[in-house]
């Protein structure tokens, strides 16, 4: 136990952009499956 | 010149900038730079010194000015508010913003002579820069300028990585946690406030808060992580603001290039001022009150013209007055007790609590128009 939070916490910042990289991914994803013009207005009117 | 083609080059990509945009932008950055450049002569008159920066400060406030505010554009129009108006480009309205705040800063700056010299290239460099041209960070001169020059050997890397996780964090902020956070703000619900409970608004109110941390932090890391891959380091803009004890806290970590850019150009050049004024010599506190109050109607004013805009400037004004006499109270109180408390975390976290809360509710301010407020209080009242 002590050598899985010790490892969580030696790399929990690897940990967090893996994360948000998964989910920035899903998100992509999710726009580009409804075409690609449309992802980019998304993406533009998000900006 | 490289950089300075690239950012007009993507400038001119955005959705709804032109060529007419560009030319504007140019104008403006052109005005203050005639301005810099002539108040960095070293032979000038003090007199014809202070207006060439009042004329190069007033050209940038002006277009400013027009561009934002429906009265300055009937004013000049001569129209009359039952005249319909065209409806301003949004882009360049943001842009002209946070350009303006950059022209302001090197005209002031140059006439005190803290920036010695302004060369044509580095200054239209430092107006168009790409990733904060929309919406900041507002950098100052000196720091960018001096990021221009030959870049050291093995930086490359360093700033590949450091910018790509920055990226990251944006895009996860902004594409996920706001996008997750916006269908419960009050903006997406698209409903007159008379037609939603008041819990609906309260909780509107909570979703609207955290969504504009998510969007513009998110959209500030972005940028900085944008310039980074330029080798360009952008100053910080938001750092852990809900986490903050008080409301002067929360102002000096979100938002911190617009709030330091306030505190440097409106707020200490009133306190200034009125240090002069007889009246409030004696009484620093109401002093910095009043100055604080005015820079935070200014912030308010920059967002709109509507009178909300103006009382949410006022709640924050008068929040951080009082936040301020409040640290000052604290250290007087006799009881160890008591002051074993303010040092602990407990006392942090009930601050921070509290600090969140009163954001929020100000937020009701800057979303809602008078007529809405009215209804909200008459919903919350019954």
């Amino acid at each position: 136990m002590t050598a899985l939070r010790k490892s969580l916490s030696a790399n929990w910042k690897t940990i967090a952009l893996t994360f948000e990289i998964f989910w920035v991914a899903v998100y992509l994803l999710d726009a580009a499956s409804t075409g690609a013009p449309q992802a980019m207005q998304f993406v533009y009117a998000n900006f | 010149m490289v950089l300075f083609a690239s950012s007009t080059l993507l400038l001119l990509a955005m959705p709804q900038f032109g060529i007419p945009d560009l030319l504007a932008v140019w104008a403006i950055a052109g005005c203050s730079f005639w301005a810099a450049r002539t108040l960095c002569s070293p032979a000038d008159r003090a007199g014809r010194r202070l207006w060439i920066a009042v004329l190069g400060g007033a050209s940038v406030l002006g277009t400013l000015a027009f561009f934002k505010y429906r009265f300055a554009q009937d004013l000049f129009f001569g129209r009359t508010g039952a005249t319909p108006t065209p409806s301003s480009n949004y882009l360049f309205l943001l842009g002209v913003s946070y350009f303006s705040f950059k022209a302001i800063h090197v005209v002031v700056e140059t006439y005190k002579r803290s920036i010695p010299q302004v060369s044509f290239l580095d200054y239209f460099n430092y107006m168009t820069f790409f990733p904060s041209f929309i919406s900041g960070p507002i950098s100052r001169y000196p720091q960018f300028v001096a990021q221009l020059g030959p870049v050291e050997a093995g930086t490359l890397k360093r700033d590949l990585g450091l910018a790509g996780e920055r990226i990251v964090h944006g895009l996860f902020k902004k594409l996920v946690l706001a996008k997750l956070m916006f269908p419960y703000t009050l903006m997406a619900m698209r409903i007159t406030v008379g037609g939603l409970s008041a819990r609906q608004v309260v909780l509107g109110l909570y979703a609207s808060a955290l969504y504009f941390y998510f969007d513009f932090a998110g959209y500030s890391d972005l940028a900085i992580g944008a310039a980074r891959l330029l080798g360009i380091q952008l100053p910080e803009n938001f750092d852990k603001p809900f986490l903050q004890k008080n409301v002067r806290d929360l102002w000096s970590h979100w938002h911190m290039s617009l709030t330091s850019w306030l505190v440097d150009y409106v707020y200490w050049p009133l306190v200034r001022r009125l240090r002069g004024v007889d009246w409030f010599r004696p009484r620093p506190i109401l002093l910095s009150t009043a100055a604080m109050t005015v820079t935070f109607i200014v912030c308010g004013m920059w967002h709109g013209e509507a009178p909300h805009f103006l009382l949410w400037g006022t709640v924050h004004g008068l929040g951080i007055s009082l936040a301020t006499v409040y640290q000052r109270q604290k250290r007087a109180v006799p009881s160890p007790a008591l002051q074993r408390y303010f040092r602990s975390r407990a006392s942090a976290v009930v601050g921070a609590v509290g600090t969140f809360h009163f954001f929020t509710a100000a937020l009701a301010l800057f979303l809602l128009d008078i007529r809405e407020l009215r209804a909200l209080a008459a919903a919350l009242l019954h």
